[in-house]
Parts: structure tokens; C-alpha cells; sequence
């Protein structure tokens, strides 16, 4: 049996981070990535083919309740990073300090994780447009302007010299790579063993069907909010793992108009911020499938998209829910079924969101808008609003989100926490969970600069107690 | 330039009229629903010409506007508790229409419409307040016959090119306080006022005085286009802390208070406001059960719109202006 100091399972924010900081520090780390390794750029961003090859079940995944959610999630080496928008934000001193009074996590302040986040900015070259945002973003923006709704520019990780998207790929496994990390793709860890309460080795699945297992001093376990939860339960590890899967539910409209200017490569920078963290507006996609997708409950046929050209945008509105999901592992599925039920006071924000989402769409100069709600109606007017926001009941409503945590609550209440204030597991030692299942609650934020941030922190931790100096943690 | 006033006898109407006499405003129309309203309106308003019709009727409303060369228009007259749900239409929204068009026809200058919280409905959360701007979501019938009302405002408004302010206050107190009022000051200091759930959701209310001033002020702005404001008290309070400003003040006066309230659970909030909702599809309106469908939510909002545009400066102790309503009540022969 193969045997390595520190075996990383998933390659996204979380893990990237986690094997650059092992590795730079010299400890022999190996990268397990149950996706293929496609490498940036080979596909257009939010393309078909970008779908199929680069997310889980071609971005269609649902968390069941009563509406049903729609989420995606990378499935491939660089994981979410090499899908998403790019959009930055660093995790709030009040998003810090909601978590140690709720969950009572120590040792978690803006003094430490500031120079971290430092550190991941200059990294990933955190930055705005040089000059001016994209149509589709502006568009959106003068739609608040109208309104007096604070709306901002959220920074993206970009290099604008090159116009490349500074995923994981191209920065923190390429650095762990460097410096001595082995990432395998197409390897999918079954289950964790574990030896009188410790975790030992792995049972691995590799995409030529060959099963291997592999030992390790330590695990952490990367593979995002469902995946991780999911391995957990699957290897026996069981208290407080994925009973409180948090995420921003999210509802979408589709503006017509020709100053939005499609732009294939259009990346939504806007964000209206005004009722934020609880709410928040901002844009996604005018690629003319998706934009067909966003049209398929409406009344809108979907060859509007066709007559009307690419002048048309999705914008969407979310909120930070208090409700909760579950992952449950079934015998004989691979994947695991994902529930989540939407509090009573959370679908009438919804519906609100959903009102103001239209309201700017309109105030920005759409000639028509359409939400995406089984039976919507285009409008044109705010006088049409409240009939398009009562017909999305929860049976009409058609939710998705792209932010999924808090599936393995981090803290030292282990009333309510599976993992400490450092992500080492309260149940086995030897585990380590260091990706968006540690992020506590909804953030109201994109959290991959929090993702990134408390992976770094932790994996820094788990060095620091075992005598290693981590290393810089800006790259050379 | 005459200033025609509607709803003139009505709560904001008695302070706006006392106002415009104290800025000594000379040619002024004033339109009263009925005759026996034209008493109040000359005493406090000696100058004003008082018409005596219906804002739905189109004669009676074309008869306030006769022979005007240029004006302008605060539109206050509207129904909040009407005897049967088809009042609502016919007064706030085609009444509004009405008043617009013969405005339009008359030189108007500039329009003051009263509208209400009503037409946005309750807020998401107990923590938010609404913006000025945020999409219509009206609460029942009323609420969709201010929003219609304030659509045909708008709508012509911004066809004609005409300036306009639509002032959107929220629960009133202060003189001039209906019967309604009265009741809600004697059940809070006699103990029995319906509490329902913790008494923690939030509540902006308005001091009427403060709101007559706020119209004055939208009419001496020179904001262009048409926009909603949010006129209100700086802050939105509590339940709670409206209920212990009532007793405080009615303490204050020298009045008897028993502490407490009704204590209700949560559910009588939702519930009430199902049946308040079923009977008015039916046509039927219930004054106590409309009340206390809408007791137990959140309507708050930020005025900060208002203070920055029109000047508007917000009350910011409702103890005080809580006294000004049980003196105002106890003067003019109220059970407070």
C-alpha cells in the first residue's frame, strides 16, 4: 500500500490551498481529483461543452424539497474555480465574529486572516477592470444608479495583461505542484478507513476502474459542501456531518435589451449590494443556451432568444437563507441526495428579491423582462411587477444557487460542530475538512476568497502544531 | 397660482390646512367630502374656498378646477376604512385619475400625491427598512387601489412632463386623530391592546404635523420628474417600544395607566389576516380584522430620501408626540 504524509482529496479552493501551503512547507502531499484534468481555457466559460466536461452531472444537480434547488459545482482538477464567475470578496470582521459567537470558534480574527487574504490577492491578482465593466455589468449598475441602490464592482482574481482567469489551476496547484505535490486526477475516494478512531487510509476508485488504497498521516477532505459531507458519512463519520447545509437561494430573470450587449466572454462584475449580506442582485450569463434555459419554465418561448439576438441578459437575486439541507448517502448511489427545506419567511424574501431584481432590470431600460418562473409573463412596467411576484409560489418558483456550505459546521459547541475551530475533526483524528463544508451559515458573499482563506489558516495550523514553519505564503 | 387641497378635512388634511394658515397661503381650494366638514375647513383655513363633492365624481371634481389658468394640486383625499371593498377603487384609484387629469387641463404646475406604505407591503424581514424606491407588492385591497392611485399620478404626470412628488407615510399620529386613533391610545393605557406574537417587529410611524411640513416642502422643491419618498419618524420602533411610548405619554398627562397588554400568540396574526383577505374578496371590509392582520408585521422605512431632497427634518421622540395626541384627543372631547 502506498503511503504519503498528507493525502489532499478534491483540487478546488479549499484543496489548492491546502496542498500549496503543505507543500511549500515540505511536507510530501498527494492531490486526489475524482474529475478529469482539462486545463484552463480549453473551454469557453458557461459553454455546453464546458458543462460536460468540467461540472458534476453537467451542472444539474438538485437539492430536493418543495421548490426543488438547482446547484452546480465544478467536477474537475481546480474544481468550482475553473467554472465560476471569479468573483472576490475577503470574509467580513462581522462574518468572523458570527461564527465565534454562534459556533464559538476560536483563534479567528481579522488580524489573522487579513494578511492571508493578502496574501491570496496578490496571488491571484485580485482587481477590478482597468477601465470600464463589460455592457451587461453596466447595465445593471445604471439600473441601481436609477433607483439609488448602492450597487459596486466586485474585484475578480484576472489578469488583465493576458485575459486569463487566474483559477487554481494556474496558480495554487501549479505552485504545489513546484514544490513537490503529486495531483491525480479521475481518482474518486470512496471511503476513509479508520483504526480505533483514526483515520489511516483511503479506498480509491481511479477512472480505469483499478481500486487502490491508499495510507497517509493525515487527510483533508476538499471535495466541497456535498462531496465532503458525503465521504464523511460514507466512512462512518457521522455526528453533526451534513445536517446543515447552508446556501443563498437564488431567483433569475432575463432582461431585454439591446444595451446590454452580449459579449460571449462578458464575465457580471456588478453587484447591487444595497440590501446586502441578506440580498443581493447581480448578473450571470448571456450565452444564448443559457439564456434559453432561464426562458424554459416561462411563457416566453425559447426561440425568443433566437428572434430577439443576443441582447438579453440573466440576472439573478439571492439571499442568505436560515434554512437547512441535508446529504444523506444511499447504498448503491454514488452521488448523494441532497434536501433542503425553505423556511416559510425565506420564500417571501424570495418573492421580494424577486420583485426588486425586476424593478432594476426595468429601471435600467429593459424593453422587456421576464422572470424565470414557471408561467412568467414578459413585462414592461413596475405596474406588472406584483402579478409576476405572486405567481412565483413555491410550486411555480424555479431556485437555484451556486454557493453551497456549513455541511460540516466548524467550532469547538460540539452540540452543533463536527470539526474544531481548525477543521480537525471532533469524531476521528487524522481528518482534516478544509473547503466550504467549514463555512458556517450562508456568507451572503461569493465564498471562495473565505473558502481559500480558512483553508490556509487551518493548513498552516495543522503545521504549525507539528513543529513545521510554514512556509511564505506569497508566491516567489 | 392657486393650491388646490383634497381631502382637506381629513387627518393630514386638518394639519396641512393649519399649516398653510400659519404661511399665510392665500388662494387655496379646498375639496370636503361632506357639507358638515366646511365648518372645520374655514376655522382653520379662513381664506380657502371650500368645495363640497366626490373625488370620484367627474363633475365634482372638474367644478373644483373651474376657471383655473395654473395650479397646483396636493391630492390627499383617498378611503383607508371604507364600509364595502368597492370604495377603495373608486376613491383612491379613479379619484386619483380624476384629480390628475383636470390638474393637467388647469396649468399644473406641480403635484403632491398622499400615498401610502400600503402599496409595497411588509418588509422581507424585521431587520430591513424599505428604500424609496422598491417594486410595488401591495398589501389587499387598499394597497392595490393607492398603488393604481399612484400609478395614474405618475403615468400622467411623466406624460405631461410635469413635476411630481408622491409622499408615501406610513401609520400616523399626532392631533387631529379620527376615533380610530383614539381607541388604539385607550386600549394601550387600559392594558388591553392585542399583542400579538413578541411585539418585535418593527413599526415606522409619522407625526402628522411633521408630514403636513413634508408636503409643504415637496411643493417648494424643485425636484424634477416624479418620485416616491418615505415620510416618516427617523427611526421605525418596536411594538414594544410604541406600546411604552403611548403609556409614558398618557402618564405624562396625568392620565391612568394599566401596564400590559392582551398577549395573543403568533398565530393570530397570519390568521386574521386570512380572513381579512377572504373577505375582501368578497367584498367586505372589517375594520378590527384588518388591523389586526397587519399588527404583527414589519413596515419600516428609511426617510433618509426625503431629509436629503426636500429638507424634510423627522421626528425623533414619540413620547412627545404621543402627548401631543392624548391632549389633542382630551381637548377635543375624545376617550383617550
Amino acid at each position: 500500500m502506498r503511503h504519503v504524509d498528507a493525502l489532499v482529496v478534491g483540487s478546488g479552493a479549499g484543496g489548492a490551498t491546502t496542498a500549496a501551503t503543505l507543500a511549500a512547507a515540505g511536507v510530501q502531499t498527494l492531490v486526489l481529483e475524482e474529475g478529469p484534468d482539462v486545463g484552463p481555457g480549453t473551454f469557453r466559460q458557461f459553454s455546453q461543452d464546458q458543462m460536460r466536461a468540467q461540472y458534476r452531472n453537467r451542472g444539474q444537480l438538485v437539492a430536493l424539497g418543495l421548490p426543488p434547488i438547482t446547484y452546480a459545482e465544478g467536477r474537475c482538477v481546480g474544481g468550482s474555480t475553473e467554472i465560476n464567475s471569479g468573483l472576490y470578496h475577503r470574509p467580513s470582521q462581522a462574518l468572523l465574529e458570527g461564527w465565534t459567537r454562534g459556533w464559538s470558534v476560536v483563534d479567528l480574527t481579522s488580524e489573522g486572516m487579513g494578511p492571508i487574504s493578502d496574501a491570496i490577492e496578490h496571488n491571484l491578482n485580485v482587481s477590478t477592470f482597468p477601465d470600464r465593466v463589460p455592457t451587461a455589468s453596466a447595465f445593471l449598475a445604471s439600473g441601481a444608479q436609477r433607483l439609488g441602490w448602492f450597487s459596486t464592482e466586485v474585484p475578480r482574481w484576472f489578469d488583465h495583461a493576458t485575459g486569463r482567469r487566474q483559477s487554481m489551476t494556474l496558480t495554487y496547484l501549479a505552485y504545489a505542484r513546484e514544490r513537490g505535490a503529486q495531483i491525480v486526477s479521475g481518482a474518486w475516494v470512496r471511503r476513509l478507513e479508520i483504526d480505533r478512531g483514526r483515520a489511516v487510509a483511503a479506498e480509491v476508485e481511479h477512472s480505469d476502474g483499478r481500486v487502490e488504497r491508499i495510507g497517509f498521516d493525515v487527510v483533508f477532505v476538499c471535495g466541497g459542501a456535498v462531496q465532503s459531507a458525503a465521504l464523511l458519512l460514507r466512512s462512518g463519520v457521522r455526528r453533526n456531518v451534513g445536517r446543515t447545509l447552508s446556501m443563498h437561494p437564488t431567483v433569475k430573470a432575463v432582461a431585454f435589451s439591446d444595451l446590454i450587449g452580449s459579449d460571449p466572454s462578458d464575465v457580471p462584475v456588478t453587484q447591487v449590494r444595497e440590501f446586502a449580506p441578506d440580498m443581493t442582485i447581480g448578473g450571470s450569463a448571456t450565452d444564448a443556451p443559457l439564456l434559453a434555459l432561464a426562458l424554459l419554465p416561462t411563457a416566453v418561448g425559447v426561440d425568443r432568444v433566437l428572434d430577439f439576438g443576443p441582447d438579453a441578459g440573466i440576472y439573478y437575486a439571492a439571499i442568505r437563507s436560515s434554512g437547512r439541507g441535508r446529504i444523506r448517502v444511499v447504498r448503491g448511489m454514488r452521488d448523494p441526495l441532497v434536501t433542503f427545506r425553505l423556511p416559510t419567511d425565506d420564500f417571501a424574501r424570495l418573492q421580494s428579491a424577486m420583485g426588486r431584481l425586476l424593478m432594476v432590470l426595468l429601471a435600467a431600460g429593459s424593453e422587456q423582462v421576464v422572470a424565470s418562473v414557471h408561467g412568467g409573463q414578459p413585462i414592461s412596467s413596475d405596474a406588472q411587477i406584483p402579478a409576476e411576484v405572486t405567481r412565483m409560489t413555491r410550486r411555480a418558483a424555479d431556485l437555484m444557487t451556486v454557493h453551497v456550505c456549513s455541511s460540516v459546521p466548524m467550532g469547538e459547541d460540539r452540540e452543533i460542530c463536527a470539526v474544531d475551530s481548525h477543521g480537525a475533526s471532533h469524531e476521528v483524528a487524522g481528518v482534516i475538512v478544509n473547503d466550504a463544508s467549514i463555512v458556517n451559515g450562508a456568507p451572503g458573499i461569493n465564498p471562495q476568497g473565505t473558502v481559500m482563506a480558512l483553508a490556509i489558516r487551518n493548513a498552516e495550523h495543522f503545521l504549525t502544531q507539528r513543529g513545521v514553519h510554514p512556509a511564505a505564503r506569497e508566491f516567489a | 397660482m392657486t393650491l388646490v387641497v383634497t381631502g382637506a378635512a381629513g387627518w393630514f388634511g386638518s394639519a396641512f390646512l393649519e399649516l398653510l394658515a400659519q404661511r399665510d397661503a392665500a388662494d387655496v381650494r379646498a375639496l370636503v367630502h361632506s357639507p358638515s366638514d366646511v365648518r372645520a375647513v374655514t376655522a382653520r383655513l379662513p381664506g380657502a374656498r371650500v368645495y363640497v363633492g366626490d373625488v370620484s365624481s367627474e363633475q365634482d371634481v372638474a367644478d373644483l378646477f373651474e376657471g383655473l389658468a395654473s395650479c397646483e394640486v396636493v391630492h390627499a383625499a383617498g378611503v383607508i376604512h371604507p364600509a364595502a371593498v368597492a370604495q377603495f377603487d373608486r376613491v383612491n384609484a379613479v379619484g386619483s385619475r380624476l384629480v390628475v387629469q383636470q390638474a393637467l387641463r388647469h396649468g399644473l404646475r406641480r403635484f403632491v400625491h398622499i400615498s401610502s406604505n400600503s402599496v409595497v407591503g411588509t418588509n422581507p424581514t424585521a431587520e430591513e427598512a424599505f428604500r424609496d424606491h422598491e417594486p410595488y407588492h401591495p398589501y389587499l385591497e387598499y394597497g392595490a387601489s393607492k398603488m393604481r392611485g399612484e400609478i395614474e399620478v405618475t403615468s400622467a404626470l411623466e406624460a405631461a412632463g410635469v413635476p411630481g412628488v408622491v409622499l408615501r407615510p406610513p401609520w400616523f399620529y399626532g392631533r387631529f386623530q379620527p376615533e380610530r386613533q383614539a381607541r388604539f391610545l385607550k386600549t394601550v393605557r387600559s392594558g388591553r391592546f392585542p399583542l400579538i406574537g413578541g411585539g418585535g417587529n418593527r413599526r415606522s410611524m409619522v407625526d402628522v404635523d411633521r408630514l403636513a411640513t413634508a408636503a409643504w416642502l415637496a411643493l417648494e422643491a424643485d425636484t424634477s420628474g416624479v418620485r416616491p419618498y418615505w415620510i416618516a419618524d427617523a427611526q421605525p420602533y418596536t411594538m414594544t417600544e410604541i406600546l411604552d411610548a403611548v403609556r409614558q405619554a398618557a402618564r405624562l398627562e396625568g392620565l391612568a395607566v394599566t401596564d400590559g397588554a392582551m398577549r395573543l400568540p403568533a398565530i393570530v396574526g397570519p390568521l386574521a389576516y386570512r380572513v381579512d383577505a377572504t373577505l375582501q374578496r368578497l367584498g367586505r371590509y372589517q375594520q378590527e380584522i384588518h388591523v389586526a392582520g397587519e399588527l404583527d408585521k414589519t413596515i419600516a422605512c428609511r426617510v433618509d430620501g426625503a431629509v436629503r431632497d426636500l429638507g424634510f427634518e423627522p421626528a425623533t421622540d414619540l413620547v412627545a408626540g404621543m402627548r401631543r395626541s392624548y391632549r389633542w384627543g382630551l381637548d377635543n372631547g375624545q376617550d383617550v
